[in-house]
């Protein structure tokens, strides 16, 4: 008892959290009574008691925080994942770094929104406001129930606490990993509100209008924040892990996308119950299906139901008891959409095919269905191993093939859902809208499939049915939806202009501000294609794997080279002063260590550097020539580093030459004697002497791209290497370097280069996705402010939303670490890669290469990663495996597949997969599925849905037009003067 | 009543804002000013004590608060009204103008679909300008209505107190042949005083409610500029109920 430790910060804290439990608790009741009593005593005292709670966990938080600032290591949770070491900024955010400290920061963001959200509609809903409040607090119980009772922060050592911390994932102290996390939870938690305002409308039964406008404005912030999350964790991906890409459909990355998909659904349909009363149940299942996947995702990556680098590990108590609370989200849910659904009948119907509504639908429609197919992907190696115990593992080709073609048809209606009318487009005036954007579309497919050819290439998309030049399409449809958007800035300026009488740049920011929902949902839709545009580009990567056996510096100044010219080489390769270049010379200054800070930082001057001893220190990849100039070695109090010095440079086309015949060269000299192209070797060699005489003898005019610094870092605290890549960014692609191996003694480095063509235009395109977002959640105070009109909400209730937008995206750029991948020890997943594994045992051939691009590698990395893009020994010895199988040889030497036909190279390629699946006893190690399943459920849900859609499709279309001419009235009816003028006065008004 | 309410809630806040602002200066004190993240976060947990404990004890006395107490801040419960859903709808419609308008200028209508459209939706729009405003007549004929009764029942009382003066005066020439009824009459003055005295409160309260009921009407004249604000409505309930009060006060007295 004496030597237990006592911290009062985990006390309070402690007791905090029991009294923020209590408090919710009474919440719900209070919420519930006072609502269904009509007891406005009832329903104040839980909305205090909702911002009471805030301050109580606000407190809690603080405490915890303040526990991470001052090294309280006697609470477990601040030893397990912080260090006296660690800056402040990475301590404070270590706060969400845990299991347990997400949780608690889940509650914390909850309780803000909920604060802000009742402050702003306390008012306009008070006839609701006691069911929001308690639907608020029942999440909130839920949560708290993990903190107390399960995955409490407090917790404190019994014995002896550690003198230091465990300190943070290395992989985690990054920039994006800062805001990544954060951003993603405020996007779940966001989608909370609207679920209270769902439940809250249909336990009252007020089901009009009036909650889905203050709905769709968190609705917009979840959407954002989920696009803001997720956009980061990508770019934390590509800057990262080091395998060239940016979204491997990792389980956790999905949790983020499904409620993506439904809320993005929920913004255009809202739009069309405000519009034309309709689709008011379909509104109210997006709203409870989005909240539900948040949760859903929670569980994912909480509970062990999938594997994945990123989640938490398995807790089978965890699991349950989010189980329980999702099962009775459904029941609550569902039970209340089928009480209301007399109350929930559309006013309007649809009445043609052509029209914005059907359009919307479609949309709709589709965005569903990839929330589904992702989440069923997603669970289908549990699902497997659930029904028959064999797990599978679901891999990046097999997303890709469903989810291009659908990806697909979303940017085509992205163009073209605003170019019809509501209610109907006529023909006529559908080929006067459709004209512009196709012509675009046909000029830009032309284009490309006559200079650019490789955009000609079919890929398999659905169940491998069907082979289309993906391509080409994606190109063309985003040519089409790019004109679409621009005809519409372009027509409604006009439109503004003969209104208004103003000039193109007044009538167009008008245009925007007065119609901000419109066009800044266009702004949205453009950064959607832009970014489409950078997908494309995936599928022209390229990649190689080159070790170097010195760098440059280290072959000029070797230590066989006299004092003379070390002193030389120094002064003409380095461009260096006389006096350094002495010190280079006698060896007093050594530039393989300490160079990079900044003591010994030297550029390589352009007319100078380009005589490197080839092959030893150059390569040449793509347009590219990559001088190995040096390897670095740093060290400090956290880690050790290798840095590999590289310049890039424009390649000369007889340096291209130079490479090719070089390797040409390595690969004949490497064949046995007896096979051996003597004449071929000797003109090899005549052609890469003359190639270097011809480069020594007419300089090449040299365009340097600079110097990257790809590196590995030896964390003192880690068990593994990390890789630090070193990115060239230019606007049409990305030039992509990693130090996959090295020798500190002998200077050999491997690298592996990437090419990605048009990645900038992702984030690019996702900028302009937030542009757009930022547009739609302009408050209409700040409009009234500019045209002297009062505001919706009141001034307060918008600033409260702008601040807490503004908060949360100023909280997140300064904050650190990572709560997705906090259980990730150092080196778990992440294999031996530190010998260069990566650079050996190649593919040599087509078969080889698509074989070992289909088999995943089974040391768990990031990524789920094939044995193609692996870096680790694991791989490596895939990759020999799969190269010893398909050159095997039988009893008479004869090879065993015949890989000159395509038959045998099928067969080759199946009997390869086929021995995999027993050596590793599971599909597991396949990167598609096999399972029958896996491609006929996802076919009979797209056809059906599609056929579905279309038979009621007819049906409403049929029913709607029956109606309009029912409900039309006599062309006679005359209006009333007096109320027209009113009618015109409120018309007038009305911008 | 509301104003005072309204003081004591900046009472309230303006106590909490100085506890906390106390609570900062005493925190910097103790650390002798140097603002270090440790300190920055005991500020804010302190920030955040105080809150919780102002919020506790309104959640408390919340509960406890007079049910029938009339603060427009914590009318939970009340439907928003006919008038505000009319609103609504007239919003929505002009709205829907807009667009087809929009739509055809944009060349994404023909004309005549854009007419068609455009007209059933001015016809209908005009059916709830017509029930807008019929609904605010209702709302002023039941204003005017008590103001007119009330306006009886204090012309009633004047006169009823002139002609009470009058026989007072003829009854003082009589007082020397009289001094019995004189004392009886002078307790019955005394019996009727505090009568009078609760008529002329009901009369102030009545004129009270007469203003509160002009205001409203002034107010109603104005353009509705919230989509969903019925505030109208509220305080013409209000001024209603004063009324029909105020009259049956009169009502009773004169009895």
């Amino acid at each position: 008892m004496g030597n237990t430790p006592f911290s009062p910060i985990a006390l309070v804290g402690s007791i905090a959290l029991l009294l923020a439990y209590l408090l919710a608790a009474w919440c719900v009741a209070a919420g519930i009574a006072g609502n269904a009593h009509k007891s406005r005593r009832l329903v104040t005292s839980a909305v205090y008691g909702l911002y009471g709670f805030g301050a109580l966990i606000a407190l809690a938080s603080a405490l915890l925080i303040y526990g991470f600032v001052t090294h309280d290591f006697t609470i477990k949770y601040v030893a397990a994942v912080s260090d006296v070491n660690m800056s402040t900024w990475y301590k404070v955010t270590a706060f969400w770094g845990g299991l347990d400290g997400s949780l608690l920061f889940w509650v914390l963001v909850l309780a803000l929104f909920s604060v802000v959200a009742i402050l702003v509609n306390h008012k306009k809903h008070r006839d609701m406001m006691g069911y929001v409040v308690a639907t608020i607090m029942v999440v909130q119980v839920f949560f708290l129930s993990l903190l107390i009772f399960t995955k409490n922060p407090f917790s404190t050592y019994l014995t002896t606490p550690p003198a230091d911390g465990q300190g943070l994932n290395p992989l985690l102290q990054n920039y994006w990993m800062v805001i990544h996390p954060p951003s993603l939870y405020v996007g779940f938690v966001a989608a909370t509100i609207p679920f209270a305002f769902g439940i809250g409308a249909l336990a009252s039964g007020r089901l009009d209008d009036v909650w889905i406008g203050s709905v769709r404005v968190w609705m917009l912030i979840c959407f954002g924040f989920l696009s803001l999350g997720l956009i980061l964790g990508g770019r934390w991906a590509y800057e990262e892990l080091g395998w060239g890409g940016y979204w491997a459909w990792d389980p956790v990355e999905n949790a983020g996308f499904m409620p993506w998909f439904t809320a993005t659904a929920f913004l255009h349909s809202a739009i069309i119950q405000e519009q034309r009363g309709m689709m008011k149940m379909w509104n109210l299942v997006m709203v409870v299906l989005t909240f539900f996947l948040t949760i859903f995702g929670t569980f994912m990556t909480r509970s062990g139901a999938v594997q994945s680098v990123h989640a938490f590990g398995e807790d089978n108590v965890l699991a349950l008891q989010f189980i329980v609370f999702m099962a009775l989200i459904l029941i609550v849910s569902i039970g209340l959409i089928v009480y209301r659904a007399n109350k929930l009948s559309a006013k309007m119907q649809f009445e043609s095919f052509y029209s914005r509504e059907f359009a919307f639908l479609l949309n709709n429609w589709i965005l569903l269905a990839c929330a589904f197919f992702v989440l069923f992907a997603t669970m289908f190696p549990t699902i497997t191993e659930a029904l028959d115990g064999s797990r599978v593992s679901v891999g990046i080709p097999f997303f890709n093939k469903w989810m291009t073609p659908l990806g697909l048809v979303l940017v085509f209606l992205a163009g073209a859902a605003p170019l019809l009318a509501w209610r109907k487009t006529t023909r006529e005036r559908l080929i006067g809208q459709f004209m512009f954007p196709l012509c675009a579309m046909a000029v830009t497919v032309t284009a490309l499939a006559i200079f650019f050819p490789q955009t000609r290439t079919t890929t398999a998309i659905f169940a491998e049915t069907v082979a289309l030049p993906v391509s080409l399409v994606n190109f063309g449809l985003c040519a089409f939806g790019a004109a679409s958007i621009a005809q519409e800035f372009w027509r409604g300026t006009a439109v503004r202009r003969r209104q208004t009488g103003s000039d193109p740049v007044t009538s167009l920011i008008g245009l925007m501000i007065s119609k901000r929902r419109k066009y800044g949902g266009y702004v949205v839709h453009l950064g959607v294609i832009v970014m489409f545009v950078g997908f494309a580009g995936k599928a022209y990567d390229r990649e190689v794997d080159r070790t170097l056996q010195r760098p440059a510096i280290w072959v000029g100044l070797d230590e066989s080279r006299t004092r003379e010219e070390r002193a030389r080489f120094a002064l003409d390769y380095l461009d260096l002063d006389d006096q350094t270049a002495e010190k280079i010379a006698s060896g007093k200054l050594d530039p393989r260590r300490n160079s990079r800070d900044g003591t010994f930082n030297f550029p390589v001057p352009p007319m100078k550097a380009r005589q490197p001893d080839w092959p030893t220190s150059a390569f040449v990849f793509g347009d590219y020539t990559f001088v190995f100039e040096n390897l670095i070695l740093t060290s400090d109090d956290l880690k050790t580093s290798v840095t590999a010095q590289m310049s890039i440079w424009i390649a000369d086309d007889r340096e291209k030459e130079l490479d090719t015949a070089r390797r040409k060269l390595d690969a004949a000299e490497s064949e046995d004697e007896a096979k051996r192209d003597q004449a071929g070797i000797a003109a090899l060699k005549v052609q890469i002497d003359e190639l270097r005489k011809s480069l020594k003898a007419d300089p090449i005019s040299l365009v340097n791209l600079g110097d990257v610094y790809p590196a590995k870092w030896n964390y003192k605290k880690g068990q593994e290497p990390t890789s630090e890549v070193a990115i060239k960014v230019r606007i049409h692609e990305d030039v992509y370097s990693v130090l996959t191996g090295y020798d500190t003694d002998s200077g050999m480095a491997n690298f592996r280069v990437f090419v990605n063509p048009l990645i900038s235009w992702v984030w690019i395109g996702f900028l302009i996705l937030g542009l757009g977002t930022l547009i739609c959640l302009i408050p209409q105070s700040v409009v009234d402010g500019l045209t002297t009109r009062k505001g919706r909400l009141g001034n307060a209730g918008n600033a409260a939303i702008l601040l807490l937008v503004a908060g949360a995206l100023l909280a997140m750029t300064a904050s650190t670490a990572s709560a997705a991948a906090e259980h990730v020890a150092p080196g778990q997943g992440m294999g031996d890669t530190s010998q260069g594994w990566a650079s050996m045992a190649r593919p040599r051939n087509d078969l080889e290469s698509k074989a070992m691009k289909e088999l995943l590698c089974v040391c768990g990395c990031a990524g789920h990663q094939s044995i193609f893009d692996c870096k680790c020994k694991s791989a490596h010895d895939m990759r020999l495996v799969v190269m010893d199988f398909l050159s095997q040889k039988d009893r008479n030497g004869k090879a065993v597949f015949d890989l000159a036909t395509a038959d045998g190279r099928d067969q080759a390629y199946d009997a390869v997969l086929a021995s995999f699946v027993t050596e590793y006893g599971g599909e597991h190690v396949l990167a598609t599925p096999r399972n029958k399943m896996s491609w006929l459920l996802p076919t009979v849900a797209a056809v059906g849905g599609l056929g579905l859609l279309i038979v009621a499709g007819r049906r409403w279309i049929g029913r709607g037009k029956a109606t309009t001419v029912a409900a039309t009235p006599p062309a006679s009816t005359v209006e009333d003067d007096q109320y027209a003028e009113k009618l015109d006065d409120a018309l007038a008004d009305e911008d | 009543m509301q104003t005072t309410d309204q003081t004591m809630r900046w009472v309230w806040r303006g106590g909490a804002a100085a506890v906390i602002l106390l609570g900062w200066i005493f925190i910097l004190i103790f650390n002798n000013f140097h603002v270090t993240p440790p300190v920055v976060f005991v500020g804010l947990g302190y920030l955040a004590a105080v809150a919780t404990i102002y919020n506790l004890f309104h959640t408390g006395v919340a509960v406890v608060t007079d049910e029938d107490e009339d603060n427009a801040d914590t009318t939970w419960g009340r439907p928003m009204g006919r008038i505000a859903d009319l609103e609504r709808e007239k919003k929505t419609l002009v709205k829907a103008i807009k667009e087809a308008d929009f739509d055809l200028q944009m060349g994404k209508l023909s004309k005549k679909d854009a007419d068609e459209m455009i007209r059933v939706y001015r016809l209908r729009a005009i059916e709830v300008i017509k029930e807008l405003d019929v609904a605010n007549d209702q709302g002023a004929a039941r204003s005017a209505g008590v103001r007119e009764q009330i306006e009886r029942e204090v012309r009633a009382r004047l006169e009823v107190e002139g002609k009470g003066k009058k026989k007072a005066a003829q009854e003082a020439a009589k007082q020397k042949g009289k001094k019995g009824q004189q004392a009886q009459k002078a307790q019955a003055k005394k019996a009727d005083e505090p009568k009078k005295a609760e008529k002329a409160e009901k009369v102030e309260k009545a004129e009270q409610a007469e203003k509160k009921v002009e205001k409203t009407d002034e107010k109603k004249s104005e353009p509705v500029e919230d989509e969903t604000t019925d505030d109208g409505d509220v305080e013409s309930d209000v001024a209603v109920e004063a009324g029909v009060e105020t009259k049956k006060q009169i009502t009773e007295a004169n009895a």
